[in-house]
């Protein structure tokens, strides 16, 4: 019953992703205007240094981030910017506290490798068979000579890229040219879009942990499993801020063009 | 947003900007990260000393002119000469504080130069910082020549532009609170 829901839930939010595209696609909302017209600034007083044409070609991919729920956007972002300082960061500060790092890295290694499936199957439907035979080897070198996966041997004794081969079905759709619909900003868990939502929610389909757990078991899962990488880089986001004339908007770009540059590669 | 957190000992590779034109950025850039890793692993200098030597670094390294109009976007030309150079000179304090503040979390990181592509005035280097958890983060460094120097007009970390990303930013200020507040927040800022 409970995996008639998901898939629900996921045919849901596909279509959901298909009409709400459709709807802007006439009306693609640009909130950063002052990217592309400071482009043209550059082009029509500084072209004797050529470097307007690269950065432009670098600028173009920044612009035009989809916003249309900004303001419900915003008050997301303010409830977990309250979140962040009055309950996780102090909670994420006594358990690193009483939980050494290395237990913490070990567990955060342990649940990593075990989402292998999901970054395997979504390299294979990217057709990115390197990537998959990768991330295979990769898996394998972590349970054999990594504790079965608490230690990232592949990563520390052989040079393997953790990033090179992370892929998940938000990138896979992506990459088959699907944009982002819309940005998303969700209370207790942060930026997304609706494409990477729709994507989270079909990975669940490949993380081995939805199969042999109850669906609430799972879910504190993926709750430990994100509180315990947040304990490992807790400033984070107070940096982010402390640095930003406008975080919400810092943290949007950063989300968005980084998912951009893991699509692209 | 779980790969930001090397962003700050990313921004090392920022230094691969200044070099003398007639000397290849790339090969230069080493000798730059060598440079600022020397300030960063010397014990015998306290923190204050050593930010204070980074943001000097820092300083030299950034066509300020250029990324101070980048950022300004459409801004520059409704802001007054005087209101320029104000924000030139705050923001130019600024940048360098809060990346050297970044530079000092330098914990052994490993840098790799790879490849550079020269245009006509300009050129971009790319490199990659080896994270201590093995993860490869590409960095793309855009230089330009200034007379005979090199000077950085923006670096791309994980395809996240710092020009693009203040300019964003700093729309939004000047769009909703004023020119004004913007230098008011430079000013609680550094």
């Amino acid at each position: 019953m409970r995996r008639l829901c998901v898939l629900l839930l996921v045919a849901f939010l596909f279509f959901g992703t298909i009409g709400a595209k459709y709807a802007l696609a006439d009306d693609k909302i640009s909130v950063d205007n002052g990217t592309s017209k400071a482009a043209n600034l550059s082009t029509t007083n500084e072209t004797q240094n050529g470097i307007n044409g690269m950065m432009e070609e670098f600028i173009v991919a920044q612009q035009d981030i989809p916003d249309p729920f900004e303001p419900v956007n915003r008050a997301s972002f303010t409830f977990n910017d309250k979140l962040y300082y009055w309950v996780l960061r102090p909670a994420a500060k006594a358990y690193g506290y009483v939980i050494p790092e290395a237990i913490r890295k070990s567990l955060d290694n342990f649940m990593y490798n075990s989402l292998f499936p999901v970054r395997f199957i979504n390299s294979i439907l990217q057709g990115n068979f390197d990537k998959a035979g990768y991330e295979f080897v990769r898996f394998l070198v972590n349970v054999v000579t990594g504790l079965g996966g608490l230690a990232d041997s592949a990563g520390e004794c052989f040079g393997m890229d953790r990033n090179y081969s992370n892929e998940d079905f938000g990138q896979t759709l992506g990459y088959y040219g699907i944009g982002e619909v819309a940005y998303l900003y969700i209370p207790f868990y942060g930026p997304s879009t609706i494409r990477d939502v729709v994507g989270e929610v079909v990975d669940t389909f490949g993380n081995p942990a939805y199969y042999v757990m109850s669906l609430w078991t799972f879910f504190g899962y993926e709750a430990f499993y994100r509180f315990n990488k947040f304990s490992l880089d807790v400033d984070l986001y107070d940096e982010i801020k402390k640095e930003s004339f406008d975080p919400y908007i810092a943290v949007r770009n950063y989300y968005i063009n980084y998912r951009r540059e893991l699509i692209r590669r | 947003m779980k790969k930001l957190a090397s962003i700050g000992l990313l921004i090392l590779v920022f230094c691969v900007g200044v070099s003398f034109a007639a000397e290849d950025p790339f090969s230069f850039a080493k000798k730059r990260t060598e440079e600022i890793i020397n300030i960063v692993s010397n014990r015998s200098l306290n923190e204050s000393v050593k930010r204070g030597k980074i943001e000097n670094i820092i300083d030299g390294l950034v066509d300020w002119d250029y990324v101070s109009k980048s950022v300004l976007g459409i801004h520059y030309r409704r802001i007054s000469k005087h209101d320029f150079e104000t924000f030139k000179k705050k923001f130019r304090g600024y940048i360098s504080y809060v990346y050297a503040k970044k530079f000092i979390k330098y914990n052994g990181e490993k840098i790799n130069f790879l490849k550079d592509e020269k245009f006509d005035g300009s050129a971009r280097i790319y490199a990659e910082v080896i994270t201590n958890d093995s993860k490869r983060i590409p960095v793309i460094t855009v230089v330009r020549q200034v007379g005979d120097k090199w000077l950085v007009a923006d670096i791309y970390i994980e395809g996240v532009s710092m020009v693009a990303n203040y300019r964003s930013q700093i729309n939004n200020v000047i769009t909703q609170k004023g020119f004004r507040a913007l230098l008011d927040m430079l000013d609680r800022r550094t």
